[in-house]
């Protein structure tokens, strides 16, 4: 009955998107898919458990600007969960904008960095959010629930 | 910069957060000696442990970290809370402690690192 109800309270409840069927059942195919994009196996471990249980489709974590340039393309996920800092000559930020260029998907940056030089550069990705370190499990879904609601709109 | 490494004690009852501040030590040059998720493991480590500074999240669950950070002065290694709460949270008895508020720039961590170096070892 919820899910009907999804779109519309990204904003404010994301324990909406746990509570229906436990993230099992046809709603499943509805969930919003996203591609985490992080170096730290530890951290993307620890996202795509935390994201999943909160009731999303992570379709895959991946660690450098290629691979997600790759699947972004390959699989079209709503939603990217970008870490800046990444293994490897490109960073997170080059690959947003060639990814919002090629596929119009946008990204959420997380970042300890925050200043106004990186804002800068990203802005040819359209970033729908900063995530600012070190980040909690519930705010980087709350970020997340907010950034749909905004692609949504 | 400060002379690097440093040797840190993390006391962090959130796993997510504590492997993200173990990158941050680490993209400015430090490394973790020691991370504990509890209270009791904090506390044995604040006692016996071998780091030169330490960070404690100043709530773990409905616990306090004061009884840590005392451990921590009694041996002389520089501390700083860590908290996603107002300043003004943190006990007044300790008002003297630097404070880290989540989230933090990785230029506000690298301050407070120099900060608790000054205050140096006993």
């Amino acid at each position: 009955v919820e899910v009907a109800l999804l779109p519309a309270s990204y904003g404010r409840m994301p324990a909406a998107l746990a509570a229906v069927d436990g993230g099992t059942g046809p709603a499943l195919a509805k969930m919003p898919r996203l591609l985490l994009v992080e170096d730290d196996y530890l951290v993307g471990m620890e996202l795509e458990a935390g994201l999943t249980e909160a009731g999303f489709d992570v379709i895959a974590v991946v660690g450098s600007a290629s691979e997600a340039i790759r699947l972004a393309a390959a699989d079209r996920p709503k939603l990217i969960v970008m870490d800046i800092g990444l293994a490897g000559k490109r960073d997170g930020i080059d690959a947003a904008i060639e990814i919002y260029k090629t596929t119009g998907i946008r990204c959420i940056f997380a970042t300890a960095y925050g200043d106004g030089a990186m804002q800068a550069r990203a802005k040819p990705a359209a970033p729908v959010a900063w995530l600012p370190k070190p980040y909690s499990v519930e705010a980087l879904i709350a970020a997340v629930c907010t950034a749909l609601g905004e692609l949504n709109r | 910069m400060t002379a690097a490494p440093h040797r840190f004690l993390l006391v962090e009852d959130e796993y997510l957060v504590a492997v993200l501040i173990e990158d941050m030590l680490a993209e400015l040059g430090h490394e973790l000696a020691a991370t504990a998720a509890s209270f009791d493991d904090g506390l044995a480590l604040a006692q016996t442990g071998r780091f030169d500074l330490a960070l404690l999240d100043l709530q773990l669950g409905a616990q306090a970290t004061y009884p840590i950070a005392d451990a921590l002065g009694r041996r002389g290694i520089p501390f700083a809370f860590v908290t996603g709460r107002a300043r003004s949270d943190v006990a007044a008895a300790y008002a003297a402690a630097p404070i880290l508020g989540k989230p933090f720039r990785l230029a506000d961590l690298a301050a407070i690192i120099e900060r608790l170096v000054g205050q140096g070892p006993a």
